[in-house]
This record gives C-alpha cells, sequence and structure tokens, in this order.
C-alpha cells in the first residue's frame, strides 16, 4: 500500500472502531510499524485540520479516535438525544486539577488541599470517565490512588499529559496568557 | 430574615480566600483577628439561616482561634525555638488551594470547547474492536476450571509423591504478577500456573488475580473461546 492508500485505511479503522484505539492496533492492522503508523496517523490527522473538517483524528498518548469537532456541537446536539454535556462543578473541577497535577493522588489528599470531603466529585469524575483508580499506593493504609485517563485529555485539547502547563503559570499570575490560549486554540 | 446575599462556598479554605480576596490581603500576612471575626460572622449567618455547613468550616474556626491566641501570647525568652510565624502552615495550604483553583478555572474554561466533541460508539460491532475479547467472568470460571482440572489429574499421577507445603500468601502473589506485568509486558494467565503448582497455590494465584482485576491493576484479554487469558497491567 502507498502512502496515501495508508491514510485510507487507518481512516477506515479508526471510523469502524469509534472508540479510541491504540496506536499498536492501527498499527497491526495495517501490518506497518508503529513508527510508520505514527507518521501516517499525523498525516491524516493534518488533513482533517488543515481542511477543518467536521471531524477531528484526536490523539490521547498512544490512543486515536475519531471525533466530531467541538465548533459543531449546536448543531451536533439537535439530532443527537443526551447529547447534553452538563458542565462540571466548581467542586469538581477542583477535584480534577488535583488529580491532574497530582497523579496518582489518594482521595485524602484531594480532601486535605479541597479542605472538604470530595467523595461525591471523585465518583462522579470517575463515573464520567475523566478520572480512574490506579491501583493501590505505597502509603500507610494502602489508598487508592487516582488518575486522569484518555477521556481528560481529550475534554482538554491536549494529546499527553505533558501539554499541561506548568504549575509554576498558575502560582505566577500569568493566567491571563492561558485564557487567550484557549480562545486561540 | 433573608439575607440579600448569602455566597455558598465549596469550604472553609474556599470562604478564607474570597475573605482575603476581596479585602485585597497577602495571604502571607492575614490580620488574623479580623479575618477570625469575619470568618465567623459568616458561621453565624449559615446557623441563623438555618443553612447546614460542612464540619470542616468548624475545623478551621477553631484552627483560626488557635493561631489567633498564639499570636497574643508573648514570646518566652527562654523558649529557644525558631519563632515560626503561626500563620504560615494555614497560609501555605491557602496558597495551595489557591492554586488548584486557578487550575480548575483553567480547565473549567476548556471543557466547554474541547469536551463537547462527540465520537460514535462501536457496541453495534464489538467483534471488530479487536482481535482480543474483553475476558467476563465466566471464561475465568472456564479457565480455572481447566487449572484445576489438570492439578487434579497431576495429583492422581503423583499420588505417591509427598505433598510438600508450598502456601503463598495473595499479597505476594500480586507482588509477583506485578513484577512479572511491569514495564507494559503482558503476562500468560495460564503460565501463572505452570510447574506443579500446589492447590492452595493456584488458589491464592487466582485470588491475586480477581483482586487486581477489581483494583484496576490489571486487564484481561482472551484470544478465543477457551484459550488462554492474556493479563496486561493498566499502567
Amino acid at each position: 500500500m502507498d502512502n496515501d492508500e495508508l491514510k485510507c485505511a487507518a481512516e477506515a479503522v479508526l471510523f469502524a472502531a469509534g472508540e479510541p484505539l491504540k496506536l499498536t492496533s492501527i498499527a497491526r492492522a495495517l501490518e506497518i510499524s508503529e513508527g510508520r503508523a505514527l507518521t501516517v496517523l499525523q498525516e491524516l490527522k493534518d488533513d482533517y485540520d488543515k481542511a477543518r473538517r467536521g471531524i477531528r483524528i484526536v490523539q490521547m498518548e498512544n490512543e486515536y479516535q475519531m471525533l466530531s469537532r467541538g465548533d459543531y456541537f449546536p448543531q451536533v446536539r439537535r439530532v443527537i438525544r443526551n447529547a447534553q454535556v452538563p458542565l462540571l462543578s466548581q467542586a469538581a473541577l477542583e477535584t480534577l486539577a488535583i488529580v491532574a497535577y497530582r497523579q496518582p493522588v489518594a482521595r485524602a489528599d484531594v480532601e486535605y488541599i479541597r479542605g472538604v470531603s470530595s467523595s461525591s466529585s471523585l465518583d462522579l469524575l470517575v463515573e464520567r470517565g475523566l478520572v480512574a483508580p490506579s491501583g493501590r499506593m505505597d502509603l500507610p493504609g494502602r489508598p487508592m490512588g487516582y488518575k486522569t485517563t484518555g477521556e481528560f485529555l481529550k475534554m482538554m485539547g491536549i494529546s499527553s499529559l505533558s501539554e499541561l502547563p506548568d504549575m509554576k503559570t498558575f502560582s505566577e499570575g500569568i493566567q491571563m496568557r492561558l485564557s487567550e490560549d484557549t480562545e486561540i486554540q | 430574615m433573608l439575607p440579600v446575599h448569602f455566597e455558598l462556598f465549596e469550604g472553609p479554605l474556599d470562604l478564607l480566600l474570597s475573605l482575603i480576596t476581596k479585602k485585597e490581603l497577602d495571604i502571607y500576612d492575614i490580620p488574623i483577628a479580623e479575618i477570625t471575626e469575619e470568618y465567623m460572622g459568616y458561621l453565624y449567618t449559615a446557623g441563623e439561616l438555618n443553612i447546614e455547613l460542612a464540619s470542616e468550616f468548624i475545623v478551621v474556626a477553631s484552627q483560626l482561634i488557635e493561631i489567633k491566641t498564639r499570636m497574643m501570647l508573648p514570646k518566652s525568652a527562654d523558649d529557644d525555638s525558631v519563632d515560626e510565624d503561626p500563620r504560615l502552615a494555614l497560609a501555605e495550604r491557602l496558597e495551595q488551594y489557591r492554586i488548584f483553583k486557578t487550575i480548575s478555572s483553567y480547565i473549567g474554561r476548556r471543557e466547554p470547547y474541547f469536551g463537547v466533541m462527540i465520537g460514535k460508539d462501536s457496541e453495534y460491532f464489538p467483534s471488530i474492536k479487536d482481535e482480543y475479547a474483553p475476558v467476563d467472568s465466566s471464561m475465568l470460571v472456564d479457565a480455572i476450571k481447566a487449572i484445576l482440572a489438570r492439578f487434579d489429574v497431576q495429583n492422581a499421577e503423583a499420588a505417591a509423591y509427598e505433598v510438600i507445603g508450598d502456601e503463598l500468601a495473595v499479597a505476594d502473589a500480586i507482588g509477583m504478577i506485578r513484577n512479572r506485568i511491569e514495564g507494559g509486558k503482558e503476562v500468560s494467565f495460564f503460565s501463572l500456573f505452570s510447574g506443579r503448582p500446589s492447590r492452595g497455590r493456584i488458589i491464592s494465584m487466582f485470588l491475586a488475580v480477581l483482586e487486581m482485576l477489581k483494583e484496576n491493576m490489571i486487564t484481561l484479554s482472551q484470544s478465543g473461546n477457551y484459550g488462554d487469558i492474556t493479563i496486561t497491567g493498566c499502567d
């Protein structure tokens, strides 16, 4: 298969899968190396973005998924029932912020930082698939640790946790610049 | 009595931060008497309005009062301990909370844009998803039955041998499995029971797999009916 055909094949595979697919699975399906698959997917992603298609190829760590472009949510929600995305509450956002920057983090640490019980926020985030338990931590009492998921990356519009702004950015009062970045994206 | 404004806060730190921000105070130099008074005022108003506040509000109230008391005490001359500002621990906690609150609003701003991208479900064709199918409990039951059946055959053969104690704690079994899946390695379920394990060892291993599954430490997949089950770490 030449490069264009590979791109088409990757596109077909992503469409058929619907759910996020691992790079290894895509490479295996296309019978190419992971390195090659990475290039093919990047090109496919760029094609979609350059043409500003209604669909994007979204990368989350080593997974890929076809998603409708956020700009067209108003139109999409008119045809899909329950396409309402209930925005997260302040409590849930604070909890999510702590998990994102402290992961893996135990429930007790989240509660200490917020100063209030955070069980329900944490449960809500787990239910929404933004946060997942990551196994027992090597701490007294072996508490469960929590980490963010691919769904979180998707919600943030980033493809890896390393793309999160450095924590210092938030302590040095340059949030204004960050908010401008959000508009540009 | 109906208040014109009664703001609800996420917690005691949120309330304190709001009081400090409103007065444009420095987190590291809080006029503790003034802030304590305002803080208590809020708690009383909530009480009058029958608004139930979380018990954490009371805990911080007592901390404020403690700090206030310590600041009023004269410094003893023979006390060699370093004179740490009694407000420091609280200030650091407030600063940390302030940072995470800022991050939360950053996340909140991105959510309405990126959180509304819709993907389609593949539920209608679960078979095309991957060549490996997820494992349900009945598959695990079949697998452990197969292993125990093999054990029984082996034991019938080895009836003449002396059975040596071969005990394994579930926690140790978990450790063994964890070591083997480290670095994203795939481990065969059947390989956990290779050799001639005792019945107790088989049970410990199996319980370890169940425990790790429950704690989301591993995922299982099976390549075909009654085939081997592949264990992979979740991280």
